[in-house]
């Protein structure tokens, strides 16, 4: 007999399925897993912020909460976050349209913008960047996607992210560009993640950010490079 | 060889757009088990994780990351959220409806022998490890 029986094991999901059919159909129909990744990370960077101490004010639509999904909207109409203490003052945004100094516009999934109401025409601009985050809720995921990220932390910050000096500061006054990803990542991106360090690029790539990892402890230590 | 057919049965119930991906990531993982000559014992074993990871992934983990934002402080005036106005609202009681689903599939990786490991496969990415040792 085989140390692992895949055959009951079959039967088993199977049946856990068929017991839950009702359930998977409404969630499926109801709840987009990459979207509500995108919310928790959202929310865990503002979390984040107020374990640092942050002052932390909900803005937005009054009375409920109401998390931006595109990039096509009025920003104002969402809820969005400002954060304040230590002599500065941020903005938190989700799915915010940023244009760049080449007036190329992006859609960013979590912006963090210098001070407060910095937007022009709904757009986030160049000047007000301070840095941003991609959301990418994955399985597993491969060096290609850190190296998407790359190409676009490169293209999407006002300055240069290539050849930092991690140990002075005076380099980058600014937290890293952070991929953050819900699963794990495989073997490769350790590879990945020597290249960068090697290379000097200003930018991190955050795994298993998932209410079962130590995300808000994890963000916290990326934030905790601005005070 | 693994009996493809017994899988695809065992997953019949799930949506099609998942068992696309499942059925896809599968034959990938049976290409390169060929070739790197893997034990069959292994491969089934990967399987059964697979078919596990992806219904976490796709349904238990948004429960689980839903509770997480509406008991987080940024969200202490509001019971509730939506993601997108005209969407579904998310409160508390969408996570006690769907509590049992949740535990029961958490009872289920267990029996079938998986460990705290399969929710996070590998190491968390040590950036302040690695930082230490460049110094």
């Amino acid at each position: 007999m085989n140390w692992f029986d895949m055959s009951s094991a079959l039967n088993r999901i199977q049946a856990f399925l068929n017991r839950w059919s009702a359930l998977i159909s409404n969630l499926d129909l109801n709840v987009k897993p990459s979207s509500m990744f995108e919310c928790y990370s959202f929310i865990s960077v503002v979390e984040a912020y107020s374990s640092c101490g942050f002052n932390v004010q909900r803005r937005g639509p009054s009375g409920q909460t109401v998390f931006k999904r595109s990039v096509a909207a009025f920003p104002h109409r969402f809820t969005y976050f400002v954060v304040s203490g230590h002599g500065i003052t941020h903005e938190i945004r989700l799915n915010q349209g940023y244009k760049n100094a080449d007036d190329v516009v992006f859609n960013l999934d979590i912006t963090i913008s210098n001070g407060a109401d910095c937007l022009n025409k709904g757009k986030l601009e160049s000047q007000n960047i301070f840095t941003f985050c991609e959301c990418k809720h994955y399985r597993v995921f491969y060096p290609s996607t850190c190296a998407n990220f790359l190409g676009l932390a490169r293209i999407v910050m006002p300055d240069n992210i290539l050849w930092k000096d991690p140990n002075n500061s005076s380099q980058h006054s600014y937290p890293p560009p952070a991929l953050l990803v819900s699963g794990s990542a495989s073997s490769y991106v350790h590879s990945m993640v020597s290249l960068i360090r090697k290379k000097r690029y200003h930018v991190r790539f955050f795994d298993n950010i998932s209410p079962r990892g130590q995300t808000v402890m994890t963000l916290t230590s990326w934030i905790t490079r601005l005070i | 060889m693994l009996d493809q057919e017994a899988i695809f049965k065992a997953i019949f119930p799930l949506p099609a757009r998942l068992r696309n991906r499942i059925t896809l990531a599968l034959l990938t993982r049976i290409e390169e088990a060929k070739e790197a000559e893997t034990p069959q014992a292994q491969i089934e074993r990967e399987t059964v994780e697979l078919i596990l990871q992806e219904i976490f992934t796709s349904f238990v983990q948004p429960i689980e990351m839903t509770k997480e934002i509406l008991i987080s402080k940024a969200l202490k005036e509001t019971p509730s959220f939506k993601v997108e106005f005209g969407e579904k609202a998310f409160d508390m009681q969408f996570v006690a409806e769907n509590e049992a689903f949740r535990e029961d599939f958490l009872e289920m990786v267990k029996e079938l022998g998986f460990s705290e490991s399969f929710f996070a496969k590998e190491k968390q990415l040590d950036w302040k490890r690695r930082e230490g040792q460049n110094k």
